[in-house]
């Protein structure tokens, strides 16, 4: 079975129309490639398609998704209009396609492991080891309104990675990185929207770890 | 006159690394992506830093350069990987029976493998499928294959080199070295102009090679994936069996990969899986870990794998080891190309393209890719 | 600014963040209003009670219960806000949410009912 519907795509120029068939099942990644039959100066991200490289992420219907695991069926339906834009508060470089180094660049300021301990149910064996849940996908800093209106706010994903660090520090040296995000423009600046971990998909609950951090950090003083 | 330019197409694994390696030997090093870094074949990979094992016997040559090549990503990019080992597992007695060839092999590789009994298996991965009959642990792990190439393409940077995405090639002018391209964000085109060309575009090998006016024998197999969304284990589980469709799985971050399969495929850009495809990759994997049948599925993908074509062979048959070629014998002088290969493999790949480009441009220095600890990947590349 | 009020479904704790913004500059354009209001009585007794008789007026008191409604909201979603802010309830941060909304909504038609019937 296909679906047939019309991409609205956000370009510098204006929105453009594409008229895409696609499998029912299809992502909307699978959708944006169709498109891009058409038109091949369409520029987009993609990589892992799997939701593992964070590059695809967008706004589906207004909403911050990762194309590669989004599935054309959940977001359209036949005859209607699928509007794309490309993710906020990330600097735009063309159609779809924003710069995720201003997000890396903070994440590596508080130098985040990108390994951690994997929670087993093994009875024996070595303590085993994975990536990070953070995908650096950058949908929570687009969800996030704070970021809309302040180029400064070190961001969800950013103060994450701090809490992550504190709470695993894996050799890092937690007092610095808790300096540098102990700041109005770091974890005080978060006003509790709960739209990054509303959005992000690789369940990290950035509010929640900012939440927590403070926490911690308010205790910290009383001592 | 300053260092020679050389030109790398496609940033994938092949030509980040080829970036890195050329950028500490003293060329300047331009890479030219059509779109972004890993958007080809790399991006859409099962992620398994190989030990080499599962081509032992029957490739025993891209075993060594698999075990070689693993034991040095663990030195030069120790934060990049998930390092748990992996397992070959027995379900029945025809696996039983090859278990013998199997060991024999891995020892001749240089490869560790280690028989451990069933239910210790079972205890370090519970979800294993409670009838196996034996397990053997080699030195398995995961990359991220984004990220893998980040790496590699920030350090390269940093050593000077210049990163430019979205930015197709669209001729190449191989006796003047020139390659005209199109920056996709702008519309614009222009000319780069080179010491050396090097074509490092994987499946699209073939259509680079013909722009210089070389050839290049690429064979475009499809594999296809399909990612479920738990970790059902934390070592790279693989089944004790001549090299098969969907008998791997590869855990990563909170999700599995189960993969994978092969099929010739005519547009390396457009690809449709065949639908039983995805009922093999189960009913595999399904014999490993009972439990993917209950995971739910997180995304299915399928890319083109950049085979070397040898003579006579096909299919699975069809050898993952790599080569490079100087168009100088079909009348390209001045495009190498690298063909083939698989991520794991991507520093020794590099090193012995480097080696031949760096002997073309008369630059006498030695590779440096072994000991060189890369960058995070959240360096930045410029780009 | 125009993106905080971005009117696609997003979820609960947006929402919060909406109503409190708006309520937070609604009661501080009341705050002005009450200070000149307050600067009246320099206009000695005469100014004071025409300013009362036109307090007492319906439209004046269904600008009061909207008052009422703003201190609802802004105070108990503050509350919401102080205790998630300290790593508090953050599992129930959407629930919170609507106790207050539903609370000020109960309360701010009980002070309307009392209001009106005077």
């Amino acid at each position: 079975m296909n679906l047939t519907f019309t991409l609205r795509i956000r370009r510098p120029q204006g929105w453009a129309d594409f008229t895409v068939t696609v499998p029912d099942d299809a992502y909307v990644l699978d959708a944006l490639e169709a498109a891009e039959r058409h038109d091949p100066t369409l520029l987009f991200r993609h990589a892992c398609h799997h939701a593992s490289c964070g590059s695809c992420g967008l706004r589906v219907n207004g909403r911050e998704r990762l194309g590669c695991v989004t599935r054309v069926a959940e977001v359209a339906s036949r005859g209607r209009v699928l509007k794309l834009e490309p993710l906020r508060n990330l600097p735009r470089l063309g159609d779809l396609l924003v710069d995720h180094q201003p997000l890396f660049s903070r994440i590596d300021a508080v130098d985040l492991p990108p390994i951690r301990a994997a929670a087993s149910e093994a009875v024996a064996g070595p303590q085993p080891t994975r990536f990070e849940n953070c995908i650096e996908c950058g949908l929570c800093v687009s969800a996030c309104p704070v970021a809309g209106s302040d180029s400064s706010y070190w961001g969800p994903a950013a103060l994450a990675a701090a809490a992550r660090v504190a709470a695993e520090p894996r050799g890092r040296d937690v007092a610095s990185v808790l300096k540098l995000v102990d700041d109005e423009h770091g974890l005080w600046r978060c006003h509790g929207v709960f739209e990054c971990t509303e959005v992000c998909p690789a369940d990290v609950d950035p509010a929640g770890l900012i939440m927590g951090l403070r926490q911690r950090l308010l205790e910290g003083e009383r001592q | 006159m300053g260092a020679p330019h050389v030109i790398v197409i496609g940033a994938g694994s092949t030509g980040a690394a080829i970036a890195h390696d050329l950028a500490l030997r003293g060329p300047r090093v331009t890479v030219v992506e059509r779109g972004g870094v890993a958007s080809g074949t790399t991006g859409h990979n099962q992620a398994q830093l190989h030990s080499g094992a599962r081509y032992a016997v029957n490739d025993p040559e891209s075993a060594r350069e698999c075990i070689e090549e693993n034991m040095l990503l663990r030195k030069i990019m120790p934060e990049g990987l998930e390092l748990n080992d992996g397992l070959f597992v027995a379900l029945t007695e025809e696996h039983l029976a090859y278990r013998p060839a199997f060991l024999e092999a891995c020892a001749r590789c240089g490869i560790p493998a280690r028989e451990i009994p069933a239910a210790r298996a079972l205890e370090l991965e519970p979800r294993l499928n409670p009838r196996l009959l034996a397990a053997i642990q080699i030195p398995d792990g995961v990359f991220d294959p984004y990220r893998f190439c980040l790496s590699f393409l920030a350090t390269a940077h940093q050593n000077g080199a210049r990163i430019l995405t979205f930015t197709e090639v669209i001729g190449i002018d191989v006796s003047r070295r020139v390659v005209r391209v199109r920056d996709r964000r702008s519309g614009q085109t222009g000319a780069l102009e080179a010491d050396l060309i090097v074509n490092a575009a994987g499946p699209w090998a073939g259509k680079v090679a013909a722009l210089a006016g070389g050839r290049v024998e690429v064979e475009p197999s499809a594999g296809a994936m399909v990612t479920v969304g738990a970790r059902m284990c934390h070592r790279v589980i693989n089944l004790l069996a001549p090299p098969g469709d969907g008998d791997i799985i590869v855990p990563q971050r909170q999700t599995s990969i189960l993969g994978t399969t092969s099929w010739t495929v005519a547009d390396l850009d457009h690809i449709t899986i065949p639908p039983h495809h995805l009922e093999q990759i189960f009913a595999v994997a399904g014999q490993l870990i009972p439990d993917v049948h209950r995971a739910p599925v997180r995304g299915v993908m399928a890319a083109a794998r950049p085979l070397l074509v040898v003579p006579g062979s096909g299919g699975r048959a069809t050898t993952r080891g790599f080569a490079c070629y100087d168009h100088a014998r079909d009348g390209a002088d001045g495009l190498v190309s690298m063909v083939g290969g698989k991520t794991t493999t991507a520093r020794g790949m590099a090193e012995k393209l480097s080696d031949m480009v760096c002997a073309k441009l008369g630059v006498n220095v030695e590779c440096r890719t072994r000991t060189e600890r890369l960058l995070s990947y959240r360096a930045g590349m410029g780009a | 600014m125009k993106r905080w009020f971005d009117l696609r479904r997003r979820s609960a704790g947006l929402w919060a963040f909406r109503l409190h913004r708006l309520s937070g500059i609604g009661l501080v354009l009341y705050l002005y209003l009450h200070l000149a209001v307050l600067n009246q009585l320099r206009g000695g007794p005469g100014r004071w009670d025409a300013f009362v008789a036109l307090a007492r007026s319906p439209l004046f008191l269904a600008l009061d219960v909207i008052l009422l409604g703003g201190v609802l909201i802004h105070g108990l979603n503050g509350l919401r806000l102080t205790l998630l802010g300290f790593g508090r309830g953050l599992r129930w941060q959407k629930q919170l949410f609507w106790v207050a909304l539903t609370l000020s909504v109960v309360l701010m038609g009980w002070g309307a009912v009392a209001m009106f019937r005077r």
